[in-house]
């Protein structure tokens, strides 16, 4: 694989933290290329380090050594808007837990992503944005349940949503933490098979889970084991 | 930052301060308690005082004095020019517009003692005496005086010259004078003088109130050199002018310049000093109040700020840098100070009409600082979210993401 076809590089990346006076290493060394449109689960048991990799993947955290390119360009210099900036329209969030905010429809919860998510200097109109949320709730199926607040839809429905305010804004990678984590077998392979979509279109996924059915879906399964890919 | 970002995230700051009722309401409780009470207690203030001030003008209006006019002598010391004549009063009697009028003259007491007792006691520790003013014609329709108990001496106690006085309220009370069923008796250098009336109050000569006052016929009689010094007139509403114009000539008709015409001085100073005090005690209550709201409204945001550390999660994973997020707490905290300046405004004016309603006071209210108010209430809040939003804004992504969330 060539460098111009990476969209993210983990070169020898370390994560420590300091607690009551010793310090623990989650990550240690750890290398991954994950090249565009590229599906890659990576899995391993709890505490192996997973959610701290899907952060550094994620620019919500930083590693404590080593280097992370996204999209070819080194991320270590970059300042908080910089980052923010990159998270926002670069990278979209399926997280476990949803976190999609109760006071908020279906669509208003899409259209959040709007907010933060456009880093040009011109920004889209508040109909084109519309358009795009209803697209994407469209292409996760729930074009029908755009006024309906998130308490009213079943889990495998809020999970959709979460898929649609992470593509709405059309990023290059969508992270993904144990997107099934949550639902039931029925509504894990529908979650399932719209991701195999949205990757069959291009855009690149990274999975985190230790479910082996949902790794089993990825192009590439590597295993996180104290802090070391293998 | 972009306008279109601004506008987002004030749009974002007002969607979530409306999707919070209960924590809305805390929040605008606290500033329509601070804001309200500051319109209030400033409108009840403001109020009052022009209450006060209509009264003082009133007074002002319907009371004038006419003193001699002064001139500095050889030896630099302001001396009169001229003096009242004896038969000032029925001079300025006729006058139009003149209701009452009285003689009021200061008596030196050159040593002698006041006591309600003849005894002079050496193991008593020396007191200064109450001021004595001799007085003649309608001194409470001339002075707006008011009895507290007993008569006002007349005419004729005048012409007889009868040793009697009125004491004024603080002087009564000095001299241990609360009654006068028993027919008390006040000595004046060793002379008994019959009290027979309390002056409760003066609206224009507040110092008669801790004054010893008797006839002047009995003074001049008892007190050699004594000589009216003023002569106090009871005016009609909008007459004021010209008895001031006419009292002059009526006087001394060939030199009328001698004479000056004021308008009661001592009340003035009282009301400015007293509107002084009211304004400040009522923007003293209303900031006090105030600070209690600006730290109701920080605590609800703060607490607002633990209870969103998955949201605030999820905003920085979509994008949103530090500073987006403390701005949109602080426009939040803003936002509820600016509702909670406006209801409690309204809450203050309409208090304020209420109270002025029922106590048939004209409201007085500066239009500033009812719409200052609001502007007031936002700031407030502004500034009462500034630590929230800081702790916000520190609040870091991966660890707030762990938050479970809908």
């Amino acid at each position: 694989m060539t460098g111009t076809d990476a969209l993210i590089e983990l070169r020898g990346v370390t994560r420590s933290f300091s607690t009551g006076g010793r310090t623990l290493e989650v990550l240690r060394g750890v290398d991954l290329t994950v090249a565009r449109g590229d599906f890659v689960a990576i899995t391993g048991s709890s505490g192996a380090g997973k959610s701290t990799m899907l952060n550094i993947l994620g620019l919500l955290d930083r590693p404590t050594a080593g280097e992370y390119l996204f999209d070819g360009r080194p991320t270590a210099g970059l300042d908080d808007r910089e980052r923010s900036g990159v998270r926002g329209g670069g990278v979209g969030f399926v997280f476990q837990s949803f976190h999609l905010l109760s006071a908020r429809t279906v669509l208003e919860n899409v259209l959040l992503a709007f907010v933060y998510g456009e880093t040009g200097e011109r920004p889209l109109p508040a109909g084109e944005r519309r358009a795009r949320a209803e697209e994407a709730l469209r292409r996760v199926g729930l074009g029908s349940r755009l006024h309906a607040h998130p308490g009213t839809l079943s889990g495998g429905e809020r999970q959709r949503v979460a898929i649609a305010r992470a593509i709405c804004t059309r990023p290059r990678l969508l992270l993904a933490d144990e997107p099934t984590g949550n639902l039931d077998r029925q509504n894990s392979d529908g979650v399932l098979a719209l991701i195999d979509e949205l990757n069959a279109d291009g855009l690149t996924v990274v999975v985190i889970t230790h479910d082996d059915t949902v790794a089993g879906r990825a192009h590439r399964h590597q295993v996180l084991e104290a802090g070391r890919l293998g | 930052m972009r306008l279109g970002l601004l506008r987002d995230i004030g749009g974002e700051a007002l969607a979530s301060v409306g999707a919070r009722p209960g924590r809305l309401l805390l929040g605008i409780l606290g500033t329509l308690v601070g804001i309200g009470a500051l319109v209030m207690t400033t409108g009840l203030g403001q109020t009052a005082s022009g209450q006060l001030a209509s009264r003082f003008d009133e007074v002002a209006a319907t009371h004038a004095e006419v003193e001699p006019a002064t001139a500095s002598g050889a030896d630099g010391t302001e001396r009169a020019v001229a003096t009242l004549p004896d038969d000032s009063l029925a001079r300025v009697s006729g006058l139009a517009g003149v209701t009452a009028a009285a003689l009021l003259a200061p008596i030196d007491l050159d040593g002698r003692t006041i006591a309600t007792v003849p005894l002079v006691d050496p193991s008593r520790p020396p007191s200064t005496p109450p001021a004595v003013v001799a007085a003649s014609g309608d001194l409470l329709g001339a002075v707006g005086g008011r009895l507290q108990r007993g008569r006002m001496f007349d005419s004729g106690h005048e012409q007889r010259h009868d040793r009697v006085v009125v004491l004024g309220a603080a002087a009564a009370e000095s001299l241990g004078v609360t009654s006068i069923d028993a027919r008390p008796t006040l000595f004046i250098g060793g002379h008994a003088y019959a009290v027979i009336g309390i002056l409760a109050a003066s609206e224009t000569r507040r110092s008669l109130e801790s004054s010893v006052i008797l006839p002047l016929a009995t003074a001049r009689a008892e007190f050699p050199g004594v000589t009216a010094s003023t002569l106090a007139l009871g005016v009609e509403l909008g007459a004021g002018a010209l008895v001031a114009h006419q009292a002059p000539i009526a006087l001394a008709p060939s030199l009328p310049e001698v004479y000056s015409v004021s308008a009661p001085g001592e009340p003035s100073t009282f009301q400015t000093g007293l509107q002084g005090d009211l304004d400040l005690v009522f923007l003293a209550i209303g900031l006090i109040t105030l600070l209690a709201g600006a730290l109701g409204i920080a605590g609800t945001t703060l607490g607002g700020v633990t209870e969103r550390t998955g949201e605030i999660g999820l905003r920085r994973a979509l994008g949103a840098t530090r500073g987006e997020i403390a701005g949109q707490f602080v426009a939040e905290s803003a936002a509820v100070g600016v509702l909670g300046g406006l209801m409690g405004s309204a809450a203050g004016v309409f208090v304020v009409v209420g109270v002025s309603a029922a106590q048939g006071w004209t409201p007085v209210l500066d239009l500033a600082l009812a719409f200052g108010a609001v502007g007031v209430g936002g700031l407030v809040g502004l500034l009462a979210g500034l630590l929230p939003s800081h702790r916000a804004a520190r609040i870091e992504p991966a660890e707030a993401l762990r938050t479970t969330a809908t």
